[in-house]
């Protein structure tokens, strides 16, 4: 049975009153219902961002999110990758929306975080033909994992960039990872810049990309 | 006063010991791979063998990065050798000495102290194009970190290879999550 959401914090103090006066307007625009579902351990950073997401919740009538432990679900284990807690991924209603954060996107990835909200509640600014063209050539399925750090610029534009991809194009699924609260990834990638991208478990790619350079990327991946 | 970063390495032409020989080195040597140019004011002194000691234990890891080591005083080469003769830790350093009595190196690199005819403590580290990437210059008494030097070797390259869109990452587990701020609302 899923966690209640006031198992919980309503409020987090992440989000300061001038935040969410931003955060409100920009929600304001939600044109559908979008839910935001955790899988969250007993971990510190599991309860922070669950406070995190009830606050964030309050501010619109289109937002809800949905706790669960890892192991009651498979297929949401499967999908948000129960094996870096906390994970959140963003749906349009029930439909998966192939948009996942790790960890709590403070910092500079609230931006992706909200970005990632109005794709899925019909309310991003439209793409240029070209650039829904370039995403379109994307054919072969790609999961993208950002690693990042949450006081990085450079991070935050590709971390919107990739979810936006992994929105507009059903073969793309985008991960942001804040690499600080998993010190093994870092091992295993030898982080020490960021963003570091991930493309399917083994090719790194470091370094910012702008919407384009992401394309490009992909579809010659 | 104008910084350096960028700035060519000019023509030059000294000689130099490296591991019992002499021979000529001039900036085509130093092109074409990463280099660091390493001076220190003078041969048989205490603070330098510290220095130059630390340097030659971490020699394989510049040599990982593709980079040689040049240390630099306005000694003769020939003094070097003497000096190599006398310490086994100077005979023992797998990279080569410059002798710069004529000061074209120290003055190129703006560390000589002319009425002293000694270099300052100046580190540079030069790209593959003989430009200057990064830069320190200590007063006489105080020692430099070739650890420190190996960090920012590979720092430099990532930046070279891969562009600057990136952030150094320092991880601090258990660090508090930053206060969001919402700075890029042009994107939304």
């Amino acid at each position: 049975m899923a966690l209640q959401a006031d198992a919980y914090p309503a409020k987090s103090p992440l989000i300061a009153p001038e935040l969410e006066e931003q955060l409100s307007q920009l929600l304001a625009r939600l044109a559908g219902p979008v839910t935001m579902v955790c899988l969250v351990g007993e971990d510190e950073k599991s309860g922070e961002m669950a406070a995190f997401l009830n606050h964030v919740a309050g501010l619109s009538p289109m937002l809800s999110c949905k706790f669960l432990r890892p192991g009651e679900d498979s297929g949401v284990d499967g999908l948000l990758d129960a094996s870096l807690l906390p994970a959140t991924g963003i749906y349009a209603g029930e439909e998966f929306g192939r948009m996942v954060f790790h960890g709590v996107p403070g910092g500079k990835e609230i931006t992706g975080f909200a970005a990632a909200l109005l794709s899925a509640g019909g309310a991003a600014k439209p793409l240029d033909k070209p650039t829904m063209k370039d995403i379109g050539k994307i054919k072969k399925p790609v999961d993208i994992r950002v690693c990042v750090s949450l006081a990085c610029h450079h991070c935050a534009q590709l971390v919107a960039s990739a979810q936006r991809v992994a929105w507009e194009n059903p073969l793309v699924t985008a991960h942001m990872i804040d690499a600080n609260l998993y010190p093994d990834l870092v091992s295993k990638y030898q982080i020490q810049r960021v963003p570091l991208t991930v493309l399917n478990g083994d090719t790194t790619v470091p370094g910012g990309k702008t919407m384009a350079e992401l394309t490009t990327l992909l579809t010659k991946f | 006063m104008a910084h350096m970063i960028g700035k060519q390495l000019e023509p030059f032409s000294v000689m130099g010991y490296h591991q019992g020989e002499f021979r000529p080195f001039t900036e085509e040597d130093l092109t074409g791979h990463w280099s660091v140019v390493f001076f220190y004011p003078a041969d048989f002194t205490f603070v330098c063998p510290t220095e130059l000691k630390d340097l030659s234990e971490q020699y394989e890891g510049f040599k990982a990065e593709g980079c040689e080591i040049y240390s630099v005083s306005e000694d003769t080469h020939f003094v070097h050798k003497a000096w190599a003769d006398a310490s086994d830790t100077i005979k023992a350093i797998p990279y080569p000495m410059l002798g710069d009595p004529a000061g074209v190196l120290a003055r190129q690199f703006g560390v000589l102290v002319e009425e002293d005819g000694q270099a300052l403590r100046g580190t540079f580290l030069l790209n593959p194009e003989g430009k200057i990437a990064l830069y320190e210059i200590h007063d006489m008494g105080i020692g430099r970190n070739a650890q420190e030097l190996l960090r920012k070797l590979q720092a430099a390259k990532f930046v070279y290879e891969h562009g600057d869109q990136v952030c150094p990452a320092h991880w601090h587990p258990g660090e508090e999550t930053l206060t969001p701020s919402l700075d890029l609302v042009g994107l939304l």
